[in-house]
Parts: structure tokens; C-alpha cells; sequence
């Protein structure tokens, strides 16, 4: 476990204080970890392999604030339980951000839909979906209890019904469901959607096994990205779905509130 | 200049002529001409003619559609102290290029106006800056002279306050903010001021709508221009911008397609607003922030033309601008403001490009 973190304040709210994200061993996760570290951002990150965790929270923030490591797995009730109590006794019970990137791609290659095992389909399920709720209703009170904003990472996947696909675009489509549904019916949790785009990740290697990726931008090239929507205030974008790597990040009409404004 | 922010290009076709093209150095109220008395040269299919900013009533139709942009600039310029390692009590000149969110910035560090770097400070580099701390996180993408930083405060009050307006190597003097005026410019949020939109004054538009030219307004939140250059269009970085086009700017865009009317951007923040609003064949009420990059190729043509300043070798400006009027144009206009002795920069004079007309020409400019 990393000691507590030293000095480098983070910015006014909106910016969170205090945040946890899922998956930070590695890729995107570990991508917006650093952000958040960088920034002063408070991070609790989780993933399974705790020797990979711990290696590399320990390169984030710059070296002054470095991410915290609290490794396990998510579907096991026991580790959700641990992240609440983490939650409480480092940040107070208040948690001002949740990061919903841990996910599988399930088998590699990826296999046609007649050719998946009902097995791994319901642990691309299990893991993509069921689970994040349960991690979003363990940290909820939480949620409450700080500034409360949910960022759930999909994919194109989830709307482009691509070959190989199904199983994993099945459990973001449903994933982008639990979000929306969220969002009307707890709005103070102020859950986003965001579709990262393609990236030159572990896991999209796994998707194209044997193929070169290196025409896909590397994690960071999303990095304003997360600066821009974690410095939104947390209604400004509640309940939408935006690709991090599209043309326009795009708000609802300015009757919806906008805090401090541009200027 | 606006939405055009990063990088450097040379003009197509034969004039290495940026190095012929005179800065204008001061307002054009500070050697006694109007605002509108500034030149205008219109370049378009039947030719070239250059006169003032008050001939462009002549160069429209009745019907024409303008659109210009509202945002007006913000103080950007600050001073700036680094408070401790190998760099402590260093002062930098501090743009503030973009406000992500309160106290997240995009900036820029440069040892003064004239210089434009390169920065050496070190990430996790912390400024005081009129009391404030302000800290480095990291570099844009692609962009390293661009760096992300956090601020213990929002810092928009204190540039308000204490800040400047960006000034470059060109004016070898400050202008109070007057000088940066625009009679479109009425939402503070631009760290370049939409300089397309400074030749119009109260009279021209009174003028232009007598002439049955209306005027719609969309907003773009302009960064800061830069000088670094990508050979390749696809190596093209342009960091993203606020904009909004309301319901009134569509539905009057809307209304001048509908009828054949012309529609001519005023800038090409406005351009970039209206390219970004653009989707299956109509343009959408929306508001955001838009990473759409117009490079030759990816306009969608809705756009019959555009008026523009003169921004010398600076990249991303002539890329956008050939994407909306093609390469040759660009390039024939470039060569008669060089004939023609036209001053550069936002206190310049102006052109207004026409997209050639003709048969594949909508959306498939090279």
C-alpha cells in the first residue's frame, strides 16, 4: 500500500478531491490515474493483479502524489466491501468521483456469438455489467456524500454490432443502460458515459491478436479529455454518452446549468 | 486568429511570399483610419479587387448570409515566478490559452511577447502568479509547448483583474482593450481576439443590412495561435474549443441554403463553429467543446466563402482556409495580398475568399 499522498492540492471543485478507479493496473485506467494524481486528485486505484497495481501506481502523479493501490477483484463482494472502507477511512466517506473502467474483452481471439462459450458470455456479463452495479451501490452512499459523479468507459462496440464483438458489445450496450437509468434515477450521482475510442491498449491487442495496433493513438491521447470533463461541473454533462476522440464534446442546452462560465 | 491554433505551414503554391507580408503594428485607428477603412481585397472566380473594408456591401447580395463570431477576448497574459528547483525566481511571460474548467487551464510559458520558447520548465513546475499557485501536470498531445496546469484558484477573476491581452513579437507596443474590440464580440471567452470581425463597425452593418445582408452569430472560444509545423495534414493538431451554435444562427443558415443564398463566415472561429455544427446535411443547434480539425478535404460546403485576415506563415489558418476555398485559391490569394502590400495580424487588412464555383466543389476541395 502507498503512503499517503503529500502536498500537491488539487484545483477548486468541481475538480474532484477524491476519486476511485477501476482497473488502474494498466492502459486507460492507469492513464486517467496519473491525471488524477498529476492534478492532486486523492486516487484509489483497484485491479486484480496486485504486484502489477502496486508497480505501477507507483509511477503516477509525477512522483510527489502517487496513486494509492488496493488490489482485488471486483466480483467478489469482499473486495467491494474493502473499497467502501477504504473509502471511509482515507477519504472521510466522501468520494467525489468513480471511474468505471475495469472490464474483460472476454476470449482471444474473439470468438463469432455461435462459437461462445455461454460461459464466457456470462462472465462478460457478469464482470461489464452486473458487477459495476454492484460496485456503483457499494460506493453510492459515498458518492452521496462528496461531489457524486460516475464515468462509466464503453465502447463503439456497444452500438456497432462488429464481428467477434456480441458478447463484450452486448454488456457496454447494457452498461450504457444501467448508466442512462442511473442518471434519471439518481441524479446527484451525475453518471456519464464515455466512449474512449480506439487506443493502443493490452486489450485491444487481445481483440486483434497477432495484428499491429500501432495505428491507434496511445492512452494519453485522451488525456484532455479527462481534464475537460472532470472540470466540468458534475450536472454539466449527467446522463450523456461522449466519445472522448470525436469531433465535439457536446452539453445540453445552456438552460441546464453551467456553472462559472467561460470567461 | 481562431480554431486554427497550432501549427505552422507553408502557403501552397509558388509565393514563399510570408516573409513580403507586412504586420500591421498598430490599431488602424492609431494612424487615423476607421476601423472599416481598412483594405479589402475580394478574390473569387471573376477575379481580383481590392479596396476598403466599406466596399464589402458591393462584393455581397441581397440574401447573403453572414456569421460571425461573438466571442470577444479575455485577458490572457500574465506574469508569472517560479518558486523553487533549478528554475526558482525565473519569471515567465504566462498565456492562458484555454480555461477547462475553474483553476484547469491549458497554458502557455514564454520567456517574453517576441519569444515563443521553448518553455524548460520541468512537470510538477510551480509558478506564483499574483499570489496564486499555479502548477504544471503535463504536455498537450502532440503539442509540447502547451502544458496543462492547475491553479489553487480559478484564476479567470485575477486575469480579469491583473492580466493582459496576448500580444506577440509584432506589436512593439500594447493596446489597451478597446483596440480589441469587435462590434460581434459580446461573450468574453477568446485568448486571440476574432480579428475577422474587427472591420465591421456599427455603420458597415447598418450598411450591409440596407443591402438586404443579414447577420447571424455563433461563438468560438479561440486558443492561442503557434508557429510549430507538421509536414503531414494527418499529423495536424489543433487543441479542442468551446463552441455554441444556438437555434437563431441554424435556423437563419438554414433558411439562406434553402433559398440558394449565400453564407460567408467572418472569421474562421466562426467557420470552425458552423463546420462543427454540421451533420447529415443540416446544421444543429449545439453547444460544446469541438475537436473537428478542417484540414483540405473535410469541409462540408456549406460555406460559400469566408472573410479573413492575413496571418502570415501560420499553419493551421491557410489549412483551414483551403479547406473551405481549396488549395488554389488560397494560394492566388496569397500571392495578391503580397502584390497588393496587404498588412498581416489582427490589426490588418482583410480578404474575402470565394469558394469556386463549379461542379464537385462542394465538400470535395483539395
Amino acid at each position: 500500500m502507498s503512503a499517503a499522498p503529500s502536498g500537491a492540492a488539487p484545483p477548486p471543485a468541481p475538480w474532484p478531491r477524491h476519486a476511485v478507479v477501476t482497473g488502474a493496473s494498466r492502459g486507460l485506467g492507469l492513464e486517467i490515474v496519473d491525471l488524477l494524481a498529476t492534478a492532486g486528485t486523492r486516487t484509489l486505484g483497484t485491479a486484480r493483479n496486485a504486484a502489477a497495481l502496486e508497480r505501477a501506481l507507483a509511477g503516477t502523479g509525477g512522483g510527489e502524489s502517487s496513486a494509492e493501490a488496493v488490489a482485488g477483484d471486483l466480483t467478489d463482494a469482499g473486495h467491494r466491501r474493502r473499497l467502501r472502507r477504504e473509502v471511509r477511512d482515507r477519504f472521510g466517506g466522501a468520494l467525489d468521483l468513480l471511474v468505471l473502467n475495469a472490464s474483460t474483452l472476454g476470449p482471444s481471439p474473439l470468438p463469432a456469438l455461435l462459437d461462445l462459450d455461454p460461459e464466457d458470455f456470462t462472465a462478460a456479463l457478469r464482470t461489464n455489467l452486473t458487477e459495476q452495479l454492484a460496485l456503483v451501490a457499494a460506493l453510492a452512499p459515498a458518492l452521496r456524500a462528496g461531489q457524486g459523479r460516475i464515468v462509466a468507459v464503453s465502447s463503439d462496440a456497444a452500438h456497432g454490432a462488429y464481428p467477434g464483438w456480441g458478447a463484450y458489445g452486448a454488456s457496454k450496450i447494457g452498461l450504457e443502460l444501467i448508466i442512462r437509468t442511473l442518471a434519471a434515477e439518481e441524479p446527484e450521482l451525475h453518471p456519464l458515459i464515455v466512449d474512449p475510442g480506439d487506443l493502443r491498449t493490452e486489450m485491444h491487442q487481445a481483440a486483434f491478436p497477432g495484428e499491429s495496433i500501432d495505428d491507434r493513438p496511445l492512452p494519453a491521447v485522451t488525456r484532455p479529455f479527462w481534464t475537460w470533463a472532470f472540470a466540468q461541473p458534475p450536472e454539466a454533462a449527467r446522463g450523456r454518452r461522449i466519445r472522448a476522440q470525436g469531433d465535439a464534446w457536446t452539453l445540453p442546452d445552456r438552460a441546464a446549468p453551467d456553472a462559472a462560465g467561460a470567461s | 486568429m481562431s480554431g486554427v491554433a497550432a501549427r505552422s505551414y507553408r502557403p501552397p503554391g509558388p509565393p514563399s511570399g510570408a516573409a513580403a507580408l507586412a504586420a500591421a503594428t498598430e490599431p488602424p485607428e492609431a494612424r487615423g483610419t476607421p476601423a472599416d477603412g481598412v483594405r479589402l481585397q475580394v478574390v473569387g472566380d471573376d477575379g481580383i479587387a481590392t479596396g476598403t473594408m466599406r466596399d464589402l456591401p458591393e462584393a455581397l447580395r441581397a440574401g447573403d448570409l453572414l456569421v460571425a463570431n461573438r466571442s470577444a477576448v479575455r485577458k490572457a497574459a500574465l506574469d508569472a515566478e517560479v518558486v523553487a528547483g533549478p528554475h526558482a525566481g525565473e519569471r515567465r511571460l504566462l498565456h492562458l490559452a484555454q480555461r477547462y474548467g475553474a483553476g484547469v487551464w491549458l497554458v502557455e510559458l514564454r520567456p517574453d511577447e517576441a519569444t515563443p520558447g521553448p518553455c524548460r520548465l520541468p512537470l510538477g513546475t510551480r509558478l506564483t502568479v499574483h499570489g496564486r499557485i499555479l502548477r504544471l501536470w503535463g504536455t498537450y498531445p502532440g503539442l509540447p509547448r502547451l502544458r496543462f496546469a492547475g491553479a489553487d484558484d480559478d484564476l479567470a477573476s485575477i486575469a480579469e483583474r491583473e492580466g493582459r491581452i496576448v500580444r506577440y513579437g509584432h506589436l512593439p507596443r500594447a493596446f489597451g482593450p478597446e483596440a480589441y474590440r469587435t462590434v460581434f464580440g459580446d461573450r468574453p471567452g477568446s485568448a486571440e481576439m476574432a480579428s475577422a470581425g474587427r472591420p465591421f463597425t456599427p455603420d458597415l452593418l447598418r450598411r450591409l443590412r440596407q443591402h438586404g445582408v443579414d447577420v447571424a452569430t455563433v461563438t468560438l472560444d479561440a486558443g492561442l495561435s503557434g508557429l510549430d509545423a507538421p509536414d503531414d495534414d494527418a499529423e495536424l493538431v489543433v487543441p479542442e474549443e468551446p463552441f455554441e451554435v444556438d437555434a437563431a444562427a441554424a435556423a437563419a443558415v438554414h433558411a439562406a441554403l434553402a433559398r440558394g443564398r449565400r453564407v460567408v463566415a467572418i472569421g474562421t472561429g466562426a467557420a470552425r463553429a458552423l463546420e462543427s455544427a454540421w451533420a447529415d446535411q443540416r446544421l444543429r443547434p449545439v453547444r460544446g467543446w469541438t475537436r473537428k480539425v478542417l484540414r483540405p478535404g473535410t469541409a462540408s460546403g456549406l460555406l460559400s466563402g469566408i472573410v479573413t485576415g492575413l496571418h502570415g506563415p501560420e499553419a493551421t489558418h491557410l489549412r483551414l482556409l483551403a479547406s473551405l476555398v481549396g488549395s488554389d485559391r488560397v494560394a492566388a490569394a496569397y500571392r495578391a495580398a503580397v502584390a497588393a502590400r496587404l498588412r498581416s495580424h489582427e490589426f490588418g487588412d482583410v480578404q474575402l475568399l470565394w469558394r469556386p464555383r463549379g461542379p464537385g466543389a462542394r465538400g470535395a476541395l483539395r
